[in-house]
């Protein structure tokens, strides 16, 4: 043998030894197959077994294409997204079935060799193991979605620029912008100039040292004066390659327009309710009320066709009579106009409105509304009165119209008692930052399952009425903060109780 | 103008102004008046003279209906009219059932009331003279003796002398003397006369 071909002869099988051990050693798994359809294992390298779990003498001779995913099977032959193509070689991302059954994904580069007249003869492959990778990036491609569709509004923002790098679909809605034609926004396009001044440069800078800022900071959306947002939370992320510098933030806000209708719809309905039931007090009052009227009304009367006989008996004396008899009449005609007033005050139709008012004084003047009431059960009203209470700010006509149901109610506890004494007890305190008030009747009290119900809508112990009195003043004490109760020990009286807090909660 | 009739009007009423407005009213057509914020201050201050009361049903403690029954309990008959308010109609009708003279509803013509309170003095006035004349008719019963009451309570009862003589065990004669006093001491001109005094101290006893 030609000393020179055997020298290359023994360099090939150094080489090829080199690229053996090379195959051998990888960690990827490399392979040659027959052509399509099957591609059947012809020889793999030792790596198959960590990567698919069959030994290399079990795999040979096994179709490959049986052990591609369904839906990933046919990607090649499709040239879907998975797969690249570049110089001959095709690189596809798929799931292969492992023999203990589960699917991994592996990154396969191939080429297909061919003879003289191009026909394919075998491939080889190059394998990998990406399951890893693939399932985070996965992992991220949902999260990103996740985003994109959650109904908070979430931007992200440029710490030096301020400028908005991404605004997920909730937040191109509440800007009134699309998607498709996107606008530019920096975030202090979002907020009012002193908001920005007060609140947002503040939770920029806590979030970017504590990482994260919660809270509450109005946005004012420039050509969307119809909604109403705020943003919730800011997270800051910082660049952890480059001396940790704040690099963005994440900023997340809500969209709270339809909460704030809802929440306005239900004070809306809340002040209807409180009104009707106004209206109905007023009509379950009408004898009392008409019979308070009736009064100047005689008296008027009376001083009238009295000054007319004075006149004709005695006309020397008609200007002494006449100014006496005006003055009568008139205090008259202004006892029928106060009784008028103090009806229509009460069951005018008004807006939620908060005003300081004196809580002994509304005791007073619904104590004034009922008078004949009060006559008619021969009540007596008892004002244990805190003369320090400072005023309470409130919405004074629903204040009173919870007083004047609590005081009705006393007043009618007294119907089926003959006590002789019958008192109504109206107490005050100031204590704790809260004003109590308390009214209390001596009548035959209210039993332990009474009191479960007291405050149930349409639950009603009355012949009449609508069992609504309690159940509404109950909502308007909350809706001030505070809170209605009663006690009972079902022989010797009721003693109902509110709290109203001074200041607002 | 001059009240027709005489007495005090009592005005019982719980609402100050009403009051002052009744009396500015009564007073106008010279009628006297006093008036009482309650039923007790009534029951404690009523000087037992004649006249009527305008009551109204209405009141704290003891309202109308009550002070008419206390009134009828102590023997103190005024004429009573009810005043009411809206709404007080049955009230006003128990008053009447209970011997009320009449009731108005408030707010009322003048013409009304001062018809009604001519009507009430002049029952009070009636309601004085009935009791004087029934008192001297007691005054002169008291004075008969045992047997000249006696023989006249036969007598009124249209007995024939001859028939009293033998219920009494007595002579006609005897009998004859004893009328002829009893007419006398009664100061009655007829026998009718007599019947009718006799029904009316019946009637009272």
């Amino acid at each position: 043998m030609n000393k020179k071909a055997s020298m290359e002869l023994e360099q090939c099988r150094e080489d090829a030894d080199r690229y053996r051990l090379l195959v051998e050693q990888s960690t990827d798994m490399i392979s040659r197959h027959t052509p399509a359809p099957d591609w059947i294992y012809i020889d793999v390298s030792p790596a198959v077994e960590s990567v698919v779990g069959y030994t290399q003498d079990e795999i040979i001779g096994m179709s490959g294409y049986d052990m591609f995913h369904p839906e990933d099977a046919d990607n090649l032959l499709t040239r879907a997204d998975s797969v690249r193509y570049r110089e001959g070689m095709y690189t596809n991302v798929y799931r292969y079935r492992h023999k203990a059954g589960h699917y991994i994904w592996l990154e396969t580069t191939s080429r297909t060799i061919r003879d003289d007249d191009g026909n394919p003869v075998e491939i080889i492959c190059v394998s990998r193991d990406v399951t890893e990778r693939e399932e985070a990036q996965r992992a991220m491609r949902r999260l990103a979605r996740v985003v994109e569709a959650s109904s908070d509004m979430i931007m992200f923002c440029n710490h030096d620029t301020r400028k908005l790098t991404y605004l997920n679909e909730s937040a191109y809605h509440t800007l009134g912008t699309e998607k498709d034609t996107p606008v530019i926004y920096y975030l202090n396009q979002l907020f009012a100039p002193d908001v920005i001044e007060s609140l947002l440069n503040d939770a920029l800078d806590h979030a970017a040292i504590h990482g994260v800022w919660y809270g509450s900071v109005p946005m004012h959306l420039p050509e969307q004066l119809n909604r109403v947002a705020e943003v919730r939370e800011i997270i800051a992320h910082r660049n952890r390659r480059e001396n940790n510098k704040v690099e963005y933030y994440s900023i997340i806000g809500r969209d709270i327009t339809l909460r704030r209708k809802a929440e306005e719809e239900a004070k809306r309905h809340q002040l209807e309710l409180a009104h009707m039931s106004r209206l109905l007090s007023v009509g379950e009052m009408a004898t009392g009320l008409a019979h308070e009227i009736n009064q100047p009304l005689a008296a008027i009367l009376n001083y009238c066709r009295g000054t007319q006989r004075r006149l004709e008996d005695k006309p020397d004396d008609a200007v002494d009579t006449v100014t006496r008899s005006m003055e009568l009449i008139t205090k008259q005609a202004k006892r029928a106009a106060e009784i008028i007033k103090r009806m229509r005050a009460f069951v005018r139709k008004t807006e939620y409105q908060r005003l300081e008012f004196s809580v002994n004084d509304a005791c007073h003047e619904v104590s004034h509304f009922l008078h004949q009431e009060a006559i008619d059960h021969n009540i007596t009203f008892d004002f244990h009165l805190d003369e320090d209470a400072p005023p309470l700010l409130a919405d004074k006509v629903q204040i009173e119209q919870v007083l004047l149901n609590l005081m009705r109610n006393a007043i009618e506890a007294y119907s089926d008692c003959d006590k002789a004494y019958r008192p109504v007890i109206i107490s005050t305190r100031n204590a704790g930052g809260y004003i109590y008030i308390s009214v209390e009747d001596e009548a035959k009290g209210i039993s332990s399952e009474g009191l479960a119900n007291l405050f149930e809508p349409f639950y009603t112990s009355k012949s009449t009425g609508l069992g609504m009195g309690l159940s509404i003043s109950r909502t308007i004490i909350e809706t001030h903060g505070g809170q209605l109760w009663a006690e009972s020990d079902g022989k010797t009286g009721t003693h109902f109780h509110l709290k109203l807090p001074l200041r607002d909660k | 103008m001059q009240a027709s009739v005489t007495g005090t009007i009592y005005i019982v009423d719980d609402d100050e102004d009403f009051r002052d407005s009744m009396q500015w009213l009564l007073e106008s057509a010279s009628h006297q008046v006093i008036t009482y914020p309650s039923a007790q201050a009534f029951l404690d201050n009523f000087n037992g003279e004649i006249g009527c009361m305008l009551l109204d049903v209405r009141m704290p403690e003891i309202n109308g209906l009550a002070l008419q029954q206390i009134m009828q309990d102590r023997g103190i008959q005024l004429p009573i009219i009810v005043l009411s308010g809206h709404g007080d109609i049955p009230m006003a009708v128990s008053a009447m059932k209970n011997g009320a003279l009449d009731f108005l509803e408030k707010p009322f013509d003048d013409e009304v009331l001062l018809r009604l309170v001519d009507k009430a003095l002049s029952r009070a006035e009636e309601m004085r003279k009935d009791l004087s004349e029934l008192g001297e008719i007691q005054a002169c019963h008291d004075s008969l003796s045992r047997r000249e009451k006696e023989v006249m309570g036969l007598v009124v009862v249209g007995k024939a002398n001859r028939e009293i003589a033998e219920e009494l065990g007595i002579s006609p004669k005897t009998v004859e003397v004893h009328r002829a006093r009893v007419m006398s001491k009664m100061r009655a001109g007829s026998l009718p006369e007599l019947v009718q005094q006799a029904a009316k101290l019946a009637e009272a006893s």
